[in-house]
Formats: structure tokens, C-alpha cells, sequence
């Protein structure tokens, strides 16, 4: 029979996983009495806890023994919570206590806890749900003990800070049996009165002295109420169900009239500060509202309109030199075009008088030719004529020795045409005589 | 009924409008006319609207002063 050798590690590691993964292990709630309680610097705690056959060793850390009111000594009986653990460096068991609690209240700390983990899991606790508190209260109810020091300290409280709201007392038992129905009932009743706000408060007391705060009834009244409501029960570290599911938790009844009231030099002093805030303000508007109205009322248009209209002249005067302009650059080029079309038609003139003139010499001039012509001819043929009319000339024939007889202005070439004494004149070819007819003698 | 009362607000920002056209003096010259018309009255309107406030504020107050 061979046997695997364990290292001494392993074998404690094994224990240790086993214990811590033993689910009767885990969560326990043992009851014992305290020895060897030391404080450490650290702020753990280390103690053993025993009873009269065995004994066992716990550690509490500071983040599990801070939320711890109670201040734990030797030899007290105490009811703890926590997980068993083992610690591997020295192969201890050992108890990591997360709670603890004097012994004797351990059944109501154990409800007390359930209680509380079933109302948050179903959400009585949760913030959203939680109402507004009014900041100036003017009717508050107050659900405490008749004649009770919370009583007194909640109407000082307020007496002081704020005078000026009507408080109804609504007196009920606060500890011992029927005292949560009391308190229940007063809570459902003020719910109808219409109530700014409603205080639930307790002095200070025994987890069993505040254990009606502590009521699933009353738990599920608050968190059905429509007024906003303010818990203080007890003192700073004792916390109830009640202040869980309330809108706001005040650590003692003083704290709660606290937390309702404003302070009433406070809310005069804001009432001045929004009065001079109030006039400055209306004041400032004023004045903006003047300088706006002086900023159009000073602007160029109502100082000086008419320069609205010298405007449009001016634009109306740019607008006629440029019409100006426009003709006469519309006309200088008309004249351009009419002296360039002039002198054209100069130059053509001039072409065609000279041309004109060219024709005409050169007729002229060919005139003078056929003239000259002319004259030449007419000069040579007039010669021929001389000389022809020289030749029959009768002169010629006169000189011969011929005479021409004439009677007036008749020549005679027939002596019928005489008559006795006819006054005749004879032509010779060097002079001219008159003779008188003596005789006539007809001859054939 | 009775003619709906136009706010300051409303007037100011109106003559505020009317200013800042004038001043880009670029509408028809009927237009400008108007518009230079409408200004006027809401400076004076305007400004009698502010003189009534004035007096009112002054008047609150020295009830207000005479109560305390």
C-alpha cells in the first residue's frame, strides 16, 4: 500500500479549499464569550471566542469593525458573523467575523438584518423613490412620544429656526408593544392632512427600545406615504428599518427639525439679498431698456433724415452724369463716323473731279488737234480755191481785152435787153465808164 | 374690444429693426417714409411706455416702504 507524499503547502491548501468552499462554513453565526481581545494599531481586531469545551480564533478588520457601535471587551458574550477561513502561513483556522453583536439580542439582530436585505431587494429603500424635502415647511406634522425629550428638542428646534410653520403633534408610544401600530397608524392619518412634511423621531435607546422602528408594517406605511418624511430615531450610529425606507435619515430628532426648517435669519437675509437684487435689477432694466431706446432715438436716420434723401439725389445725380456721359460718348462717335464718312467722300469728289478734269483736258486737248486739223485742211483747200478762182477769175478775161456791160445792175449779154439811149455802164480790167446807147444793130 | 396692447419689447425691437433698414437706406423712398413714420411713433411710444414704468417702479416702492 503506497501512499503520494504531500508537501505540507498543499495538504493546508487542500484544508483550506475545502473549508472556505464549504457552504456550512460560510456565513455562520456563532455564539460564544470574548478572550484574548487585542486592538490592533492597524485598527483589526483579534480575539478568540470560546465556551466552556472548545475555542476558536477570529479576526475582524477595521472595514468590518468600524460600522461596529459596540465596543467589545473580554469576557462579554457576544453573537458574531462571519466566514471561516484558514491562514496558510502558520496552518490556523481561524474565523473572519464581518459582524458583531452583544449577545442576548442575537434573534433580533438576525430579523433585523433579513428585514432589511428583503425591503432593499424589493426597492423600499431605493433613492428614486425617495421625496422631496420642502425647503420652507409651512405645516409640519410630528409623530413622536408624549412629554418625551425628542419632543421637546424637535419644537425648540424649530421654534428657533423657523417660527413660522404651524407643527401638529400627533403623540404615540414609541418603544413596547403596540407602539409600531400606534406609529403606523399616525403616519397613515397625518398622510391625509396634507402636510409639507412629517417628522418620525425617538430619543436614544436599546436595539429592543427602538425595535418598533424597526417593523415591516411601518416600514411599508412610509413607503407608501405621499408626504415627504424625515426620520431621526435614536443616536448617530443606531440606524432602524424606518430611517432606511424614510426620504431622509437625521441622525437624532434635533437633526431632523434641522433638516426641515431653513434658518429664519437665513431666509430673511436671502429675502433682503433678492430685494436689493430685485431693485438693482429692475433698475439695470430700466436703464438698458432707456439706452436702447436713446441708441434708435440717436441714430443718424431720426437726426438727420433728410440725409436719406440727399442720398438718393446723390445717386440720382451719379446716375444723370453717367447718362451725360453715356450721350456724349454716343455722339462723339456718331461725329467721328460722320467726319471719317465726309472726308470719304471729299477724297471721292476730289478723285472723280480730277478724273473729271483728266477727261476733260484730254478732250480739250484732242479737240484742239482735230481743230488745228481742220483749219489746215480748210486754209490748204481755200488756196486751191484761190488759185482755181484765180485762174477763171473774169478779170483775167477782162484783161484780155473782154468788157462786161451792164444796165443798173444787170449785166447785158443780149442787145435785146438795150434800148436807144439806155444809160449803160461798161466793166474793163482796169476801170469803169458810162456810155449812152446811140445805136442798136441786131446781129445774127 | 379693445386694441391689443403692444409689449415695450416688441416696440424696441421693432424700432431697432426700422433703424437698421434706414440706415441701409436701400428701400423704395415710399417705404423709407413709412418706415421712417413708424420709427418715430414707437420712439414715442417707446418712450412713454418707460416714463409709465418708471413711475409705476417708483410708485411700488414707496408703497412698499410706507407698508414696512
Amino acid at each position: 500500500m503506497s501512499k503520494q507524499v504531500l508537501t505540507v503547502s498543499s495538504l493546508v491548501r487542500y484544508l483550506k479549499n475545502r473549508l472556505e468552499g464549504d457552504s456550512m462554513t460560510q456565513h455562520v453565526l456563532v455564539e460564544g464569550e470574548l478572550s484574548n481581545f487585542s486592538n490592533y494599531r492597524s485598527g483589526h481586531w483579534y480575539f478568540t471566542l470560546k465556551d466552556s469545551n472548545a475555542q476558536l480564533r477570529c479576526a475582524m478588520f477595521a472595514s468590518s469593525n468600524r460600522k461596529i457601535s459596540y465596543v467589545p471587551k473580554d469576557g462579554d458574550k457576544v453573537l458574531v458573523q462571519g466566514d471561516i477561513s484558514v491562514f496558510e502561513g502558520r496552518g490556523e483556522m481561524q474565523l473572519i467575523v464581518t459582524n458583531m453583536k452583544p449577545s442576548g439580542i442575537g434573534d433580533l439582530f438576525i430579523q433585523f438584518e433579513a428585514l432589511k436585505k428583503k425591503l432593499s431587494e424589493e426597492g423600499l429603500f431605493a433613492e428614486e423613490h425617495k421625496k422631496e424635502i420642502p425647503l420652507y415647511p409651512e405645516h409640519i406634522g410630528l409623530v413622536t412620544g408624549k412629554n418625551t425629550a425628542a419632543r421637546s428638542d424637535v419644537l425648540t428646534t424649530l421654534q428657533r429656526r423657523w417660527p413660522v410653520a404651524e407643527v401638529h403633534e400627533y403623540p404615540v408610544l414609541v418603544q413596547g408593544t403596540g407602539s409600531a401600530e400606534q406609529i403606523t397608524d399616525a403616519l397613515k392619518y397625518m398622510d391625509t392632512l396634507g402636510y409639507d412634511v412629517i417628522l418620525l423621531v425617538r430619543g436614544g435607546g436599546s436595539i429592543e427600545d427602538l425595535w418598533s422602528f424597526n417593523s415591516e408594517m411601518l416600514a411599508r406605511t412610509i413607503y407608501d406615504m405621499h408626504t415627504p418624511i424625515i426620520t431621526g430615531v435614536g443616536h448617530e450610529v443606531d440606524f432602524t428599518i424606518a430611517d432606511f425606507v424614510a426620504d431622509l435619515r437625521a441622525p437624532t430628532p434635533t437633526g431632523a427639525a434641522e433638516r426641515c426648517s431653513p434658518d429664519i435669519r437665513e431666509v430673511k437675509d436671502f429675502v433682503r439679498t433678492m430685494k436689493d437684487r430685485l431693485n438693482r435689477e429692475t433698475t439695470a432694466l430700466l436703464n438698458t431698456s432707456s439706452q436702447r431706446l436713446d441708441i434708435s432715438r440717436n441714430s443718424a436716420i431720426f437726426r438727420d433724415p433728410e440725409k436719406m434723401i440727399r442720398e438718393r439725389r446723390f445717386a440720382l445725380n451719379t446716375l444723370l452724369n453717367g447718362l451725360e456721359k453715356q450721350v456724349t460718348a454716343v455722339n462723339s462717335e456718331y461725329q467721328i463716323r460722320l467726319n471719317a464718312n465726309e472726308n470719304q467722300l471729299i477724297s471721292l469728289l476730289k478723285t472723280t473731279i480730277h478724273a473729271s478734269r483728266m477727261t476733260i483736258a484730254h478732250d480739250r486737248e484732242k479737240l484742239y488737234q482735230s481743230i488745228n486739223d481742220t483749219q489746215l485742211q480748210n486754209t490748204r483747200k481755200l488756196r486751191e480755191m484761190i488759185n482755181l478762182l484765180d485762174a477763171y477769175s473774169p478779170l483775167k478775161v477782162l484783161e484780155r481785152g473782154y468788157s462786161i456791160v451792164m444796165k443798173d445792175t444787170t449785166v447785158i449779154n443780149t442787145v435785146s435787153q438795150l434800148n436807144k439811149d439806155d444809160q449803160i455802164h461798161i466793166r474793163l480790167h482796169d476801170g469803169q465808164a458810162d456810155a449812152r446807147i446811140t445805136k442798136i444793130i441786131q446781129e445774127d | 374690444m379693445p386694441e391689443k396692447e403692444v409689449s415695450f419689447e416688441q416696440s424696441i425691437n421693432r424700432l431697432e429693426e426700422i433703424v437698421s433698414i434706414l440706415e441701409e437706406n436701400d428701400q423704395s423712398l415710399d417705404k423709407t417714409i413709412a418706415l421712417f413714420e413708424e420709427g418715430l411713433d414707437l420712439v414715442k411710444y417707446c418712450d412713454n411706455k418707460l416714463k409709465q414704468f418708471e413711475l409705476k417702479i417708483e410708485e411700488i416702492k414707496r408703497k412698499n416702504d410706507e407698508e414696512e
